[in-house]
């Protein structure tokens, strides 16, 4: 039994010896170097671009600009918002916007084209803030329906808002931001491209979350056929939802590798990931809570601005998604949700762990305290009074099959030692609770509610396990093999897990969206046991028994005092005769088609230990403790404690 | 916006250097501006030691020089005589490899290879009983993805492990420590 226990990372041994290949590390002969050119201008338009002195540099292969590309833009919120392309064009709309890309034979020469490289800007008036994005005659970015500066409007009425206004006896309001936040990761993005002029396919080693997304928008930019983009396997250092969709980089590395004939290697430093790729949207929430004499809290309402900085990306979806949360995270009888998405001329907002939920989260949680405050009851109890439970449909339309945010506050409350704690007061020192509702599995794109999986058993009697998704450090390679081994009765040891390789896996859109874990493994418990049923009929056929005495453990199929090694029980297959081209041999599929959202359990994060007050001389953080760690699996990415840090009340 | 592109352009002088790297002498040809990170990755293939902000903040270049932790990013190759990486202390770290595993210290994995570097170094002169101490000898390696109380698990057991007497177990415990 590998399921629940808690087991080491079946790669540990690589990804702690310094053997775990990323991006930077992986070798191929006569790799060139490529660096973007980025726009110093928040808002400009683009006259000229003089790329023939960079050209004629020493050791610089190609220089590539907007016209060296399909015209085509990045592909997001299914198509419909898209506004960006892989370099700028005509205008570019935030500093660090990419307006060049040069390949040369060293970092020196790449730097050098890329100084060498003049462009004629003509400055226009940029918006840097919402509220000069929002005033009347402000500069526009993008010809938006709206015919202003607002991407998106969203407004929502839910329940029966004028009786529970009614209902209200108290209300509390109040303003909360919770600013960007870089993802930070600490391998910076980065993307290896090799082309193949002979056999037309092209090969990417990128930092991803999601291969086939990647894929998918590579070929689709550059005007490619899907088959001809092969994604190979790579280490990749952190996502946190950066890297859960196409980036900016893997086009460009790709560009340039078909332009070049050479492989070539674009890898962000450290100051373009922080001041160029995407951050968590900026949210100014505007926040009123009822509630009534018993304590039950009677509506919310709620006008939320979004800064999108310069292009859509996730912003519409993201904006969304807090909308939902918005109106799900507790009881109530009505709630008005308002909501405007606003370009700036800022690095644009993307996808980011949690897509919405931390910042509405951060103002419905504050407020919650206030109104406890302003009630004299104690915040815990609040929130139990309120919380949602099993059978709930949120105003936003969720289905609460399942969840324990009750027991969950109730443990919180012993294990961070509340009630003691709470009536010390006065040292600077506190504890806080707060809840959080999140969603998984959002079938916002094609496909997302798909996932295949392959399992091999192997002449060897190894078995390996291919899934297309990643694993950013979230721990999928290891979760598969465990489906694997539970279902097959062989030890971790003996499984190998392949990822991203379009070649070698099936289709999986990877991991966002909190999808990973449902999605993938469900498909991989698919394939597995089927693999399983067809071992053991194989083996009751060598064994003459029936098949449904044969079972499966370490390794063998046994029925009563026989046993045979499951590789003597499989079918011969890939490879074994050199017959048959390589195929999934025991495939599953994962599609859950009238599922809109995927289940999720319902969890508290609890008891962050605060220090209040000014911010202590060391200059740490405050510390923050988990009050709900699950037992007996590795949580997945326990950064999350970092993610919710940034909100400042005001 | 590039830090390598600061890289001052000078004559051509490159030379000769005999440093010893893991255990053995190696002879390489190197021009006064480059850094160690440079060499141990691109002419030594040695890439363990990972290039992530090439300014000495984040750690992940962690190796040994002469036995001290030092960032190979900030550290020029001309001056860098003996040199130990994650590479040549693997074996001797495998003790505090497991524990990483076994502690939930790492998950992506990228910054690992400039912990266990540093946490070899710590075990050898002996760990700090401190708690406190510990976290400050450690500040240096940045973690985005496990927020460290693993790894500061680690590190203890791994000294209960290897060391001839018992070490100091941390007052806090894990999960508190985060």
């Amino acid at each position: 039994m590998t399921i629940g226990r808690r087991v080491r990372a079946i790669d540990w041994d690589r990804r702690t010896s310094g053997g775990s290949r990323y991006v930077s590390d992986v070798a191929l002969p006569g790799i060139l170097i490529a660096r973007v050119l980025r726009s110093p201008h928040p808002h400009a338009r683009i006259l000229a671009i003089d790329v023939e002195a960079a050209r004629r540099l020493s050791g610089v292969v190609a220089v590539l600009t907007a016209l060296d590309l399909p015209d085509l833009l990045y592909k997001h919120e299914g198509g419909r918002l898209s506004d960006r392309r892989p370099l700028a064009r005509d205008v570019v709309r935030f500093v660090g916007e990419e307006v060049a890309v040069v390949a040369a034979e060293t970092a020196a020469q790449a730097d050098a084209a890329i100084a060498a490289i003049r462009v004629r800007y003509r400055p226009l008036p940029a918006v840097t803030t919402v509220a000069a994005a929002l005033a009347h005659g402000a500069p526009r970015l993008h010809d938006r329906p709206s015919g202003s500066n607002v991407a998106l409007h969203i407004e929502r009425s839910y329940g029966d808002l004028a009786g529970a206004c009614r209902a209200a006896v108290t209300t509390v309001s109040g303003r909360y931001r919770f600013g960007r936040q870089a993802h930070a990761c600490m391998e910076p993005n980065g993307t290896l491209a090799r082309w193949d002029s002979e056999t037309g396919r092209l090969e990417l080693w990128t930092s991803t979350q999601s291969p086939y997304f990647v894929r998918e928008e590579v070929a689709r930019l550059l005007g490619l056929a899907l088959e001809q983009v092969i994604l190979r396997e790579v280490s990749v250092g952190g996502g946190f939802g950066a890297k859960s969709k196409v980036t900016d980089h893997e086009v460009l590395a790709a560009a340039l590798a078909i332009r070049t004939g050479r492989p070539v290697r674009l890898v962000l430093s450290r100051e373009e990931e922080f001041a160029t790729t995407k951050c968590r949207h900026d949210f100014d929430v505007e926040l009123q809570t009822g509630v009534d004499a018993e304590g039950r809290l009677t509506h919310r309402e709620a006008r939320i601005l979004v800064d999108n900085g310069a292009y859509n990306h996730s912003g519409a979806s993201v904006t969304g998604a807090g909308v939902g949360a918005m109106a799900s995270l507790y009881r109530t009888r009505g709630a008005y949700v308002e909501a405007t998405l606003v370009d700036t001329n800022k690095h644009p907002g993307g996808q980011f762990r949690g897509y919405g939920g931390p910042q509405v989260t951060f103002a419905i949680e504050s407020q919650m305290d206030e109104l406890a405050a302003r009630l004299g009851v104690d915040p815990i109890d609040l929130r139990i009074t309120n919380a949602n439970r099993p059978g709930d449909t949120t105003h936003a339309g969720w289905h609460v099959r399942s969840g324990q945010l009750v027991e969950c506050l109730e443990t919180v409350r012993d294990a961070i030692g509340w009630r003691e704690k709470r009536v010390r007061g006065g040292s600077g020192r506190g504890v806080g609770v707060a809840v959080a509702m999140h969603v998984s599995g959002a079938r916002t794109y094609e496909n997302a509610n798909r996932a295949d999986a392959a399992v091999d058993v192997r002449a060897d009697g190894r078995v390996r396990v291919r899934f297309g998704g990643a694993d950013a450090g979230t721990g999928q390679t290891t979760l598969m093999a465990q489906v694997v081994a539970e279902e097959l009765g062989v030890h971790l040891a003996r499984i190998d897990v392949v990822t991203m390789d379009s070649e070698l896996t099936p289709f999986d859109l990877g991991a966002w969206s909190s999808r990973g874990t449902v999605m993938s493994a469900a498909a991989v418990g698919a394939a597995a046991r089927a693999a399983a049923g067809r071992l053991r009929d194989a083996a009751a056929d060598k064994l003459g028994v029936p098949a449904g005495v044969v079972s499966l453990r370490e390794g063998h199929a046994v029925a009563g005092d026989a046993r045979i090694p499951i590789e003597d029980a499989r079918h011969p297959g890939v490879g074994d005769r050199g017959r048959r081209p390589r195929q999934p041999r025991h495939g599953g599929r994962q599609h859950l088609a009238g599922l809109r959202l995927c289940r999720s359990r319902g969890r508290g994060r609890g008891g962050p230990e605060h220090r209040s007050g000014p911010r202590p001389p060391s200059g740490r953080r405050p510390r923050l403790r988990g009050g709900d760690q699950p037992r007996g699996r590795r949580e997945p990415d326990r950064g999350w404690r970092r993610h919710g840090a940034g909100g400042r009340a005001r | 916006m590039n830090p390598q592109r600061t890289t001052p352009y000078y004559i051509s002088a490159v030379q000769r250097a005999t440093p010893t790297v893991n255990g053995r002498l190696t002879e390489i040809w190197i021009e006064p501006g480059d850094r160690l990170l440079d060499v141990l990755r691109d002419h030594l293939g040695l890439v363990g030691a990972k290039r992530a902000c090439g300014r000495g903040e984040c750690g992940s270049c962690t190796v040994l020089l002469r036995g001290r932790p030092v960032m190979a990013c900030l550290v020029l190759a001309a001056r860098a005589d003996q040199v130990e990486t994650i590479e040549g202390l693997a074996d001797e770290a495998r003790p505090l490899r497991q524990a990483f595993a076994d502690a939930g210290a790492f998950q992506c994995g990228f910054c690992t290879p400039g912990q266990i570097v540093r946490g070899v170094a710590l075990l050898r002169e002996g760990l700090p009983a401190d708690e406190r101490a510990l976290r400050q000898a450690m500040s240096g390696n940045l973690c985005r993805c496990t927020g460290y109380a693993g790894i500061i698990q680690a590190l203890r057991r791994a000294a209960q492990e290897t060391a001839p007497t018992p070490v100091a177990t941390p007052t806090a415990s894990p999960e508190g420590s985060g």
